[in-house]
């Protein structure tokens, strides 16, 4: 089965994956920054017996990840595959996943807050994405008591996340206007209209080949529907200026020389480094969208984001970073179509 | 300890993350957290640096202890107001009870409201009598749908006349029959 992350979808040029997140929790047990072991341990197994339960009505049947049991590296796997923060693989004991076996769908339990559940999707899809994790919500609910305020709506570990509980976020690919330097300018702006521009993994990290989450800020006073409307609104609007700075960047020869010697590079290689990959990649997928590069797939090319990433690669075995370098070369050249013998 | 970064202010803020395949820490003072993009918090430490919160209750212990309020706590969790304005982080969904006029303001500086309209919960827990295994049905009291209605009408009209903090108070009495009303239904169904 294909993963969500393997695939393209909606405005594939620009958006590479629509993420929207729902944080829940019980009524009774004190947030996860208070609970004691044993309230951790009542939570998880409240949770879980849950999750069995709703396993009939679910879109996708949902397995176990014991964390406890998780090696580092694949447990840093699940971050660079997006389906847990940082913050959650840090701390494992206590701690349960469950995922899908599309890996679209994750709930991650005893996080920041005692049930986050999460759907992610390729291409923007947040209205689809909300249903899916909103139909979720509901299964659990039935068996699960939610702690809601009629006032603040869902009760959240941090405030920032009262009301609705929804982050939703869009992964957007902006080589041009990145290069163009006014990605400072427009995360400005988008502060007052309570939305955020981050990097590629989230809170305090950097992007990574042109890589940025989009994503809402505001989760009291709005509707769901209102939320998604608004990052919509506002992604469209990114998108177009995006789509004009590529166009115009496309047509200067230095830019074209980039983009192929990109390509050359990554189909030639014999050692890669993660950032080096990354940096390449990304003016090839600049490359795909503006015309330049018609052989090349951006499915082919979301599936090498993720397979090449350090921890992912190490699944069966750690390797040392000069092997993962040429392995790397190695699996970039086998998807890209290798320059020479 | 001193902030890892700029090596001159207090660390606060204490950062988990990955890089490359290792997992890094780091502690940062409240600017650098801020530059970093480890935000949200900032609200609370204002408060919690504000010289009429910690102070003046200080100084009140200090003055008069026998008029000196105890610090209160929340009787689930034991988190006092002074516990959450230093973490960012509330102890429980009974603190958000205890402790609503203090929170108040700084929701509304995160979110610019303070009030709720989305969605709501479809069920509570279904109630499982013991021996039975199973779940109790509540019917709806009967009279519901009338009373809805006039409501709503009542809604219609004060809008229309411009009234609108009655009209608020209307709306949030249709919002909470609604939902006893979705309530009921779904105890039916189980």
């Amino acid at each position: 089965m294909k993963k969500w992350y393997e695939k393209s979808g909606p405005q594939a040029d620009v958006v590479i994956s629509t993420r929207v997140r729902l944080a829940r929790n019980l009524p009774d047990i004190p947030f996860p920054a208070r609970m004691t072991q044993q309230q951790r341990r009542q939570m998880e197994e409240t949770v879980r017996q849950a999750v069995q339960h709703s396993q009939a009505v679910l879109e996708k049947p949902l397995h176990f990840e014991p964390m406890d049991t998780l090696s580092q590296l694949a447990a840093i796997s699940l971050v660079e595959r997006h389906l847990a923060s940082p913050e959650f693989i840090t701390q494992r004991p206590g701690r349960a996943l469950f995922l899908s076996e599309d890996e679209s769908v994750s709930v991650m339990v005893g996080e920041e807050d005692h049930v986050r559940i999460q759907v992610m999707q390729e291409g923007m899809e947040l209205t689809q994405a909300y249903r899916r994790a909103s139909a979720l919500d509901d299964a659990l609910n039935t068996s699960l008591h939610f702690a809601f305020d009629s006032r603040l709506g869902y009760l959240t570990q941090c405030p920032t996340n009262l009301g609705t509980g929804l982050r939703a976020s869009l992964m957007l690919h902006l080589p041009a206007l990145q290069e163009g330097g006014v990605l400072g300018r427009i995360a400005g702006d988008l502060s007052k209209l309570g939305l955020t521009l981050r990097g590629t993994y989230g809170e305090g990290s950097q992007a990574v080949g042109a890589l940025y989450q989009l994503s809402n800020q505001v989760s009291l006073g709005l509707k769901e529907e209102e939320a998604l409307a608004n990052l919509q609104s506002i992604a469209m609007q990114i998108m177009e200026q995006e789509r004009a700075a590529r166009a115009e960047l496309a047509q200067r020869l230095e830019q074209q020389d980039r983009i192929f010697r990109s390509l050359g590079i990554l189909r030639s290689a014999c050692v890669l480094s993660s950032e080096e990959f990354m940096k390449r990649i990304s003016a090839v997928r600049m490359g795909v969208s503006t015309g330049l590069i018609p052989d090349i797939s951006y499915d082919t090319i979301h599936t090498l984001i993720v397979q090449t990433q350090p921890a992912t690669m190490m699944q069966n075995g750690r390797i040392p970073p000069a092997q993962r370098d040429a392995l790397r070369a190695k699996l970039v050249k086998e998807a890209l179509g290798c320059a020479a013998k | 300890m001193l902030c890892q970064r700029c090596g001159k202010r207090e660390a606060t803020t204490h950062v988990k993350t990955v890089r490359g395949v290792e997992v890094e820490e780091y502690s940062l003072c409240p600017l650098c957290a801020h530059e970093l993009g480890y935000g949200g918090w900032g609200f609370f430490q204002e408060m919690g640096a504000h010289p009429f919160f910690g102070l003046s209750h200080l100084l009140g212990g200090m003055l008069e202890p026998s008029f000196a309020d105890p610090v209160v706590r929340c009787p689930v969790c034991g988190a006092s107001f002074t516990d959450i304005s230093q973490s960012g982080k509330v102890g429980c969904a009974k603190c958000y009870e205890v402790f609503y006029d203090q929170l108040l303001p700084s929701i509304q500086r995160m979110h610019g409201n303070t009030r709720h309209c989305g969605k709501s919960p479809v069920g509570h827990a279904m109630q499982i009598v013991p021996g039975q295994n199973l779940a109790l049905a509540k019917t709806p009291p009967s009279g519901q749908e009338e009373e809805l209605a006039k409501l709503e009408k009542q809604l219609q009209k004060a809008i229309a006349e411009q009234a609108f903090e009655q009209a608020a108070v209307l709306r949030d009495a249709i919002r909470e029959k609604k939902q006893r009303k979705g309530e009921g239904q779904n105890e039916k169904m189980v």
